[in-house]
């Protein structure tokens, strides 16, 4: 809980906090890194409707709290990928300092082509700062590498 | 029918100018757009066998005109009273505006492009201009899964700049809500119990399922489409937005409603004819390829073959070392670690990890593991990783050009002395001895085979019909556990008192499969039988326990099977089998195989040798 708060403490800091900070369960806020994966119990079955998770409709309009339909959440004002359904690759391309995950970040925050490489080696050398424990949540994640990138000249531009 | 729309007198015009429903009608049954293949295409219609041309769509909401669904000139015309007459509703329709505005004069109508907002912002937010066809292989030890699955994504312009993980996914499958029981479930899907919908969703989702979940390697064609036609399919999209079809998962499934969505973008093209009976996903590509719409093609490791990959970068110890680190943190402590190059700490260290993360992909969150992921993933920001790209295993050879996925064959030989010859159609798909380029190994799915056999003296007889097969039969090593099965359902012949009896038969097996000499396996199996034959002692029905042995092979010039198998019926009887079979690869969809086959009923034994040809077509 003590966490949580300095999360929130962090978020605000940089400016609104996050209007999903109490967000639906489909936001992933909470959302641990190293999470299990469930889901897959019935796959077998499934294999002759090949139904999917997606959306039935066609909307790309954010809903409510923060989570879009399609897979994305607004963090501070920014839509971004929703990294708590991710966390795995999230992490791993950051402590290796690149990846497909991270690109997509710095996609989505606009990071423009000749800042990306130094936005991952930013990130990479930011690592042990943004997952602090093994616990972390999505939104402490987010709170941490807006920090990060907040004291950075060259990047707080996107956030 | 048609004739009662021509009326003689129609108004141009009203006195502002926009042209009367009966004019433009009369326009386009002049141009006879109602026939125009990019007409036919938006409604979805094909010939059936029986009544005329029909839609596939089964949604009345999709039609203007009652009889929308089986009159594609009724529909035109109700198309074109909904532009004239209430223009605010023609944003569910962009596709049938953007072509008809085309053919027709509606510079007069009281409605432009920007007037459908919603329409806008969302073709805005996918901001396609290129469309990727992706094709979901098989999942490990799930053969059922070996048709695959397609979708589709849609790549903004600057995607070389951007993240296909941001793209916009498009899928077609069955609406399963509620929670049936598993088989009910899977009925259902086959005998089209299901309404089937478009849903969307983004790419990084996809991969998610399919890569990690799933761990199906995904396969990535980019269509050949120009920007126009890429516009024109998604403005058809938006038509389909709830819109429902009656899912079938043998024809009118996933891969060919996507099928259909291409000929929108491209009308004078056909592709869908070929698919009546069933569109195998894989088939389905194969047409698109054929059709000289595919650009380019990118291959996306699942999570799987990613961690086998890195497994087999290391040596045998480094392999045993990855292991104990993955299950014991301790290790980057000890001198056996310690004394490696730091590039092979950082290897041993990274496989380590990639395995426990997969290994435990599945679990509950545990905190004694997310403790030992955390530690090996903070030991690996402080390393230097071997590139992104070298951490992924090499393209494999395209599930496209592998042997087509229906096969004929012809042979002869010798049983029990006597000649015979054979003719085998199989509808589909691959067995253990097939070709293998391009194909899963370890894995076969076949569903509807026929072997007619002509013997000396006894004229033409059923040898053997299977109405499905399957085989699993994935190594077990260090890492993986995986079991072998297996399941077949059909009409066999077996050696029974002395004759040669056609049965009805289903049967299962369970089992070990290990590597062994000349990157064989070896795979022993539990086996269960069920059987209806008019040679047994007593009735016609037994059941049977036993086991099998096999060594199975599989390389690039040919396979080989070497098969014992013993099965003892509750009944008395006893059936032994001793098999060879070799398959040798003449070209991609040619090939020889042979056999030779010793069956022991009773303890009289009954030889059997074989030599065919086989083509995939």
């Amino acid at each position: 809980m003590k966490k949580f708060f300095v999360a929130i403490a962090l978020s605000a800091l940089s400016t609104s906090a996050f209007a999903g900070a109490a967000g639906g369960p489909g936001c992933g806020w909470g959302q641990m890194l190293f999470e299990g994966q469930t889901g897959t119990a019935t796959h077998v079955l499934g294999l002759t409707t090949n139904g999917s998770t997606g959306n039935n409709t066609f909307g790309v309009t954010s809903g409510t709290n923060g989570c879009s339909s399609s897979g994305t959440i607004t963090y501070d004002g920014k839509e971004m990928v929703k990294v708590g359904a991710v966390m795995d690759e999230f992490s791993e391309d950051v402590a290796s300092g690149d990846g497909e995950v991270l690109t997509a970040v710095a996609v989505t925050l606009g990071v423009k082509q000749e800042d990306r490489a130094y936005f991952k080696e930013t990130m990479h050398n930011n690592y042990s700062e943004i997952f602090t424990t093994q616990n972390v949540t999505q939104e402490e994640v987010l709170a941490n590498m807006w920090e990060v990138l907040g004291n950075d000249s060259r990047l707080s531009q996107y956030i | 029918m048609l004739l009662l729309y021509l009326q003689p007198a129609a108004a141009r015009a009203d006195a502002v100018g926009v042209p009367s429903v009966d004019y433009l009608w009369t326009q386009a049954a002049d141009k006879q757009l109602y026939k125009a293949a990019e007409w036919l295409a938006l409604l979805h219609y094909h010939d059936e066998s029986f009544g005329g041309p029909e839609s596939y769509v089964d949604d009345k909401a999709f039609f203007l005109a009652a009889d929308g669904g089986d009159d594609a000139a009724a529909e035109l015309r109700a198309t074109l009273n909904l532009f004239v007459n209430t223009p605010e509703t023609r944003c569910r329709f962009p596709a049938r505006y953007n072509w008809l505005s085309r053919q027709l004069d509606f510079s007069k109508l009281k409605i432009s492009k920007a007037e459908c907002p919603e329409y806008e912002d969302w073709r805005n937010a996918l901001n396609a201009s290129s469309i990727v066809l992706v094709f979901a292989a098989s999942y490990v030890n799930s053969p059922s899964s070996m048709y695959g699955h397609t979708f589709l994504r849609f790549d903004p312009p600057d995607i070389d700049q951007s993240s296909p993980l941001l793209s916009y996914a498009l899928n077609f499958g069955a609406n399963v809500t509620g929670s049936e029981a598993g088989l009910l479930y899977a009925w259902r899907g086959i005998a089209g119990g299901y309404p089937g919908h478009f849903s969307s969703g983004t790419y990084i989702e996809k991969t998610k399922k399919y890569s990690r979940l799933e761990n199906r390697d995904l396969w990535e064609y980019r269509l050949a489409l120009t920007p126009a036609e890429v516009d024109q399919m998604l403005a058809h999209v938006w038509e389909l937005n709830e819109i429902s079809f009656d899912y079938y998962f043998f024809d009118e499934n996933c891969s060919f409603r996507l099928l259909e969505l291409i000929e929108v973008a491209r009308p004078d093209l056909d592709i869908t004819s070929g698919f009546d009976a069933w569109a195998i996903p894989l088939d389905t590509v194969r047409v698109v390829e054929k059709a000289g719409l595919i650009d380019d093609v990118y291959y996306r490791p699942s999570n799987q073959s990613v961690v086998t990959y890195n497994i087999g970068l290391l040596n045998k110890s480094q392999q045993m070392l990855a292991l104990t680190l993955s299950q014991d943190i301790q290790v980057l402590h000890e001198a056996e670690f310690l004394e490696l190059g730091e590039s092979d700490q950082a290897q041993v260290a990274y496989t380590a990890y990639k395995f426990l993360r997969y290994e435990y992909n599945e679990d509950e969150r545990d905190p004694g593991i997310a403790e030992r992921s955390y530690k090996l993933l903070t030991f690996l920001a402080s390393r230097k990783l071997r590139p992104p790209e070298q951490r992924v295993p090499p393209t494999p050879i395209s599930p496209l050009d592998g042997h087509a996925t229906m096969m004929a064959s012809a042979g002869a030989g010798v049983e029990d002395d006597k000649w015979y010859s054979d003719i085998e159609l199989r509808l589909s798909y691959h067995d253990l001895l097939d070709n293998l380029a391009g194909f899963p190994r370890d894995t076969s799915l076949n569903m509807g085979r026929f072997i007619l056999r002509y013997r000396e003296n006894d004229g033409l007889q059923l040898q053997r019909l299977d109405i499905l097969e399957i085989t699993s039969v994935p190594p077990r090593d260090h890492f993986y556990k995986p079991l072998s099965w297996q399941t077949s359902l059909g009409f066999d012949r077996q050696w029974t008192n002395g004759d040669d009896e056609l049965t009805f038969q289903g049967n299962g097996g369970v089992g070990l499969s290990y590597k062994t000499v000349f990157d064989g396996r070896i795979v022993t199996m539990l086996r269960g039988r069920a059987e209806y034959n008019d040679g047994f002692n007593d009735g016609k029905v037994d059941v049977a326990a036993g086991g099998s042995i096999a060594y199975l092979r599989q390389g690039v010039v040919g396979n080989t099977m070497l098969l014992a198998e013993t099965l003892h019926f509750v009944g008395g009887t006893d059936r032994q089998l001793l098999e060879i079979r070799q398959n040798f690869v003449l070209t991609r969809n040619n090939a020889i195989r042979l056999h030779f086959k010793r069956s022991i009923d009773e303890s009289s034994g009954i030889n059997e040798a074989g030599l065919y040809y086989r083509v995939y077509f």
